[in-house]
């Protein structure tokens, strides 16, 4: 074998007569530029990429499948999804921005994310580098970023799961800038004004303006009140998670701890939390500002409509704890915060006290845990439950006194109609005193004979006439009262008196003695 | 006309299934090497070991949001036989190499890479675990998914890379052939369902045994990249001295363009400047939550096993 035959000899084809050749060279060269073309292979991509990742970090994130479950038992994925990412809100953003990786395989320190960095993206109006640095500081001087142990970097998702105080990722993830439910809209309304206001704003630089910077923002308004809530119920709404918080006890006569480093304050003890707090948001999905937001209309009043101070610094993250004089929620400050402009606006009046007195998040709302409940002051502080629970005790105790007369003392009386009706039987039973005797009257005409009754008659007598002036018979009236008047019932023996006929009329109607009597 | 051939289709058929049944029921090779097995005391030894210590990971759930939309659901539950207890995942103490070997275990059965043996030469084919039976393959099955998104991309060979990617669910693997005939079988195949009801049956000794039988014919390390991917950069592209790629590309139903796009695949280049890889013994994770002693754990052998059903 010579050289020109060894591998390591690299054979040229031979130059070719120039004259000759030249056409089918060009033409081969238009071959070759053609392949190389079809090549690259564009392919119709969902969002035309908005930088050109100039670290190439998707060569290998774009790749599916590259996953691993981490020693902690959580199972990492590196696959980006790489169309996603570019139609999202940080579309325009290289990877290295946030990420900034210098070794592989990649450090974990090198894979957390600063959200308060600058990043290389200029801020159109000002022409400033675009950064988060504002909202982060507003965040941490709220309620939620004290207290934060890693400032701002994501971690390890596990530890960062757990933690009680949200990051940045707990409430915001990277999503297209149009969401899917909005994209026929974002379509149509593009295409209008395409039609429409391209027919003098011609051109790519006015189209890109309108429809990217203004047409986008429009349309892919995403958040509605009741999505917003859900950031919030995410940990306010696992009542578990929040009974282990602990808070600063805001008496102030609590007594201070001493910080572990002298030179630092000491700090306040800390003491759980109530259960009103606990509850929050189950007691505020009890009001008409939760539940006009569930049927899908914004007049209700979102959780962050409330607690987030809207003044034009704002920046929509700096929650502070209601006894904090600047909260939105501060007593002081309610009127402002109620008065909101679209809401209660006769609230901003100062002089409307009773109003902003309102509890929000009144526990007695909600469902009580369990029967034992009653009787806790902390899940029960209407003053009308306790109210009602006297009442109910003293109600129980005359129901329970009914029954026993009921059961005890009623069966054995005297079931009778004429127990309490009936002349000197009434005073004699329930009055406990001798009738007194009647009155005289004017004379009376001769009462008719007494015909008794066919039924339930002793003796049958011969019809009487009662004869007005023979006390005799007036007294064999009432000493043997069943022969004569069958309806009588049982009299007690009682002393004989002496009535005035007269005033016994034919029908034995209880005949009250308006006078007193003659004999007595 | 038909009467005089109906008894010839009737015998083809029957033929047919005669096969399709001899087939079904032919142990597999590589199950018949783990049956013919002979482990010697040392391995049974550490066998025995590991499943006494073995120490499991369950997954956790986290509900944290991930910022990033992700490409793929992870997890899909692979027919393969070894997933059973090593799960879609398995690769995990090598760092720089994890992710990337366990995006092969897409496409690329357990067994291609760890069951070598010296004995016999093996080829290679696409199987279909679904089916339980070998596919011709294709170009459509070499799509990489880089440039896949949601719309439709149709690939210059006519194939949609979305169609391919939608269903590829991770049923189609290049397995390792003797003769023709696929050496491994999914784990709903007769052999795996008998070897699953004796490890159920067996206590610690005899699983250790056991252990050590299934895992005598596999190798524990892969090839290297350069096995398959044989073209890199650096490398003379004619080298005429450069082994032949353990797969053949070609006869898998590459294309040219595929081909080369794989034997000079620029990650596999990366890793030939790197120094040999190193199990992790300790992970250094500087979030890793205080450790009562202040000491990280010297060595921790971790296994992940699937809670066997």
């Amino acid at each position: 074998m010579d050289a020109m035959e060894h591998p390591l000899f690299y054979q040229y084809p031979a130059l070719p007569n120039s004259r000759k050749v030249i056409k089918p060279i060009l033409f081969a060269a238009l071959l070759l530029l053609l392949l190389f073309i079809s090549l690259v292979q564009p392919s119709v991509v969902q969002a035309n990429e908005r930088q050109s990742d100039p670290d190439g970090c998707l060569v290998c994130h774009a790749l599916e499948g590259l996953q691993f479950i981490d020693k902690k038992g959580v199972l990492r994925v590196a696959s980006i999804n790489k169309a996603d990412y570019f139609s999202s809100l940080h579309g325009s953003v290289p990877c290295t921005d946030c990420h900034q990786m210098k070794t592989y395989p990649h450090e974990v320190k090198e894979g957390l994310v600063d959200c308060s960095t600058e990043c290389h993206v200029n801020e159109p109006s000002k022409g400033e580098k675009f950064t988060h640095k504002p909202v982060v500081k507003e965040f941490l001087a709220s309620t939620h970023g004290h207290g934060r142990v890693k400032d701002f970097e994501g971690g390890n998702r596990l530890e960062e799961d757990a933690e009680p105080d949200p990051s940045c990722r707990r409430c915001h993830s990277n999503t297209p800038y149009i969401i899917a439910s909005q994209m026929e809209k974002f379509k149509t309304e593009f295409e209008h004004a395409d039609a429409e206001c391209g027919k003098c704003h011609v051109g790519e630089i006015w189209m890109n303006q309108f429809n990217g910077h203004i047409l986008r923002r429009l349309i892919g308004s995403r958040w509605n009140k009741s999505d917003s809530n859900k950031s919030c119920t995410q940990c306010h709404g696992d009542y578990a998670r929040m009974a282990k918080v602990k808070v600063d006890d805001p008496n102030a006569d609590a007594p201070l701890i001493p910080a572990a480093k002298p030179s630092d304050p000491p700090s306040k003890k800390k003491i759980p939390v109530t259960y009103r707090w606990i509850h929050a948001a189950e007691s505020y999905e009890r009001t008409l500002h939760s539940r006009i937001l569930v049927v899908g209309e914004e007049k209700g009043a979102s959780c962050l409509d409330c607690h987030v101070n809207h003044d034009e610094h704002s920046h929509g993250h700096g929650i502070l704890k209601d006894e904090d004089k600047k909260a939105a929620t501060h007593p002081d400050q309610l009127n402002k915060t109620c008065g909101a402009s679209g809401c209660h606006t006769y609230a901003k009046n100062s002089l409307n006290k009773g109003f902003v007195k309102t509890d929000v998040h009144d526990i007695n709302q909600v469902h009580l845990p369990n029967i034992s409940a009653i009787l806790d002051p902390e899940k029960l502080t209407n003053v009308w439950h306790w109210g009602s629970m006297v009442l109910l005790l003293f109600a129980g105790v005359f129901g329970l006194s009914s029954v026993y007369w009921l059961i005890m003392v009623y069966p054995k009386s005297k079931k009778t109609a004429n127990n309490i009706i009936g002349d000197e039987r009434f005073e004699e039973v329930m009055l406990g005193r001798k009738p007194k005797k009647a009155p005289p009257k004017a004379p009376v005409a001769a009462p008719k004979a007494v015909v008794p009754p066919a039924v339930a008659v002793k003796e049958v007598l011969a019809p009487v006439v009662i004869d007005q002036t023979s006390p005799s018979a007036v007294k064999e009236l009432i000493e043997e009262p069943s022969s004569i008047n069958p309806v009588a019932t049982q009299r007690p023996t009682a002393e004989v008196k002496t009535v005035d006929v007269s005033r016994i009329a034919k029908e034995s109607v209880p005949i009250m003695p308006a006078k007193e009597r003659e004999d007595d | 006309m038909i009467n005089r051939y109906v008894p010839f289709f009737l015998g083809l058929m029957l033929l047919n299934g005669v096969t399709q049944m001899a087939q079904a029921d032919a142990v597999p090779y590589l199950f018949a090497q783990i049956q013919q097995a002979k482990p010697d005391a040392a391995a049974i030894e550490q066998a025995k070991k590991q499943v006494a210590d073995l120490k499991e990971i369950t997954l956790q759930k986290i509900t944290l949001v991930p910022f990033h939309l992700r490409k793929k659901n992870p997890l899909n539950d692979s027919e393969v036989y070894c997933t059973e207890c090593h799960l879609a995942v398995p690769h995990q103490k090598k760092l720089r190499s994890r992710a990337f070997l366990n995006m092969h275990t897409d496409y690329v059965a357990c067994e291609t890479c760890h069951f070598r043996p010296e004995t016999v030469n093996l080829s290679y084919g696409w199987y279909d675990y679904k089916k339980g039976q070998l596919i011709a393959g294709s170009a459509a099955l070499f799509h990489s998914g880089r440039k896949k998104d949601d719309t439709a991309a149709v690939g210059k060979d006519g194939v949609s890379s979305v169609d391919v990617m939608q269903e590829r669910d991770g049923h189609l693997k290049i397995v390792p052939l003797l003769d023709q005939q696929a050496v491994i079988a999914g784990r709903s195949h007769p052999v795996a369902k008998a070897l699953y009801q004796e490890w159920k049956a067996a206590d610690v000794t005899q699983k250790g045994v056991l252990k050590a039988k299934l895992h005598q014919p596999l190798k524990t390390k892969g090839p290297d990249c350069k096995a398959c991917h044989t073209g890199v950069l650096s490398a003379p592209v004619m080298a005429v001295d450069a082994k032949p790629a353990l797969l053949d590309f070609t006869a898998l139903g590459a294309t040219p363009i595929q081909k080369i796009a794989i034997l000079q695949n620029t990650i596999a280049d990366f890793f030939t400047h790197y120094q040999p890889e190193k199990d992790v013994v300790v992970e250094a994770n500087a979030l890793a939550l205080p450790h009562p002693t202040q000491n990280p754990p010297k060595e921790e052998r971790i296994r992940i096993t699937q809670f066997l059903k």
